[in-house]
């Protein structure tokens, strides 16, 4: 199961946490894959991949500027695992969140194949 | 130059005792802030500083290793706001806003919060418009110590985050993730034997101190080394059975 399956899993089992975790891992993976080919430099850095996110689309390579997603992600993640606060995302929101994703999702898998 | 104390709360009894010694430590926290941080580092802070005190914050605090100048590869910047948290817009490092009212500040301390206490005892105030005064002299007045029990449920519910990111297979996420539970781990180890838990990268001698050998092994491996999968999934597997209770005897008491 690939990680954004994985995040999808975690949403229709209403664990928030772990979908949180995941849809910031998959998106990140997915983001990190595309600059890679456009020399973006990502270098581990969370604030890195959100600033190569806006420029993929800065670049016109993917439809959707992620750089909020990402942001709103990292934190959430952080203030759900460290906090121990609840996540003010339902899984609705977190439905619209994947949805969001899933094109440089699919893209990334496509120059991964 | 005035010598630290092991668990900090000397120095703050006498920093919080009246307005001259907290705007005298004001004065002192900020010129280490300048001092330590590197250049791009001292940026974001002074942004982030602006922005928060501009959006109407009460107080606010550079924390973490930065604050004890003992800086890894994998730090975060990591501050402390009293009031609504501020834009990262334009911040080209990573950064940690932990971001809360006035009144949960309070009730964090009295529920037994460490990180509270961190920053009142080991932290730079940059600003403080009255409540990390007052929070340092009731901490001062009522001694009292962070709830282990509080950073045990913290610590169990990162590793079981920890644990299926590890079966996730990325690697470098599962190594931060690893990172934020072994830290939670061993701050609750070092809580539970009466010791403060310090800045992440000062844990390992702290631990090794009180006799938890391989915790440290294993933090030191995710903050700067290079552990396998497999590696990670050993060592979450240690925190779960110590967690659990059924390795407490790392945890030397008296």
């Amino acid at each position: 199961m690939s990680i954004y399956d994985r995040a999808l899993a975690a949403i229709d089992a209403g664990d928030v946490v772990v979908a949180i975790t995941f849809l910031h891992l998959a998106a990140e993976a997915a983001v990190v894959t595309l600059a890679e080919r456009e020399g973006i430099p990502t270098q581990k850095s969370h604030v890195k991949k959100a600033a190569a996110a806006h420029e993929l689309h800065e670049r016109h390579l993917v439809a959707d500027d992620l750089r909020p997603v990402l942001m709103m992600l990292n934190q959430a993640r952080k203030d759900a695992g460290y906090e121990g606060e609840d996540p003010e995302l339902d899984a609705q929101q977190l439905g619209e969140v994947a949805g969001r994703i899933a094109a440089v999702v699919s893209r990334a898998e496509e120059l991964a194949r | 130059m005035r010598a630290l104390g092991a668990d900090g709360l000397d120095l703050l009894a006498l920093d919080c005792r009246d307005a001259v010694a907290w705007q005298a430590r004001l004065v002192r926290d900020r010129r280490r802030a300048r001092e330590i941080e590197p250049a791009e580092v001292e940026r974001a802070t002074r942004l982030l500083l602006e922005r928060a005190v501009a959006g109407g914050a009460e107080a606010v605090a550079l924390t973490g290793s930065t604050a004890c100048g003992r800086r890894t590869s994998a730090s975060d910047l990591d501050i402390h706001v009293v009031g609504a948290r501020p834009s990262l817009d334009g911040i080209e490092i990573d950064v940690d806003v932990y971001a809360t009212t006035s009144a949960v500040l309070f009730e964090r301390l009295r529920a037994g919060d460490d990180y509270v206490q961190w920053t009142l005892r080991f932290g730079c105030v940059l600003f403080d418009a009255g409540p990390f005064r007052a929070a340092a002299v009731e901490l001062v007045a009522s001694e009292i110590w962070p709830s282990p029990e509080r950073k045990l449920a913290q610590a169990g519910r990162l590793l079981d985050l920890a644990r299926i990111v590890v079966e996730s297979g990325d690697r470098d996420a599962a190594v931060e993730q690893a990172r934020g539970a072994m830290t939670t781990l061993a701050r609750w180890l070092l809580l539970a034997d009466g010791a403060f838990p310090r800045s992440r990268a000062e844990l390992p001698a702290q631990l090794r101190a009180i006799g938890a050998d391989d915790v440290a092994a294993i933090l030191e491996d995710c903050i700067d080394g290079n552990p396998s999968l497999d590696e990670l999934a050993a060592g979450l597997a240690l925190g779960r059975r110590l967690a659990a209770g059924v390795r407490g005897a790392l945890v030397r008491h008296g």
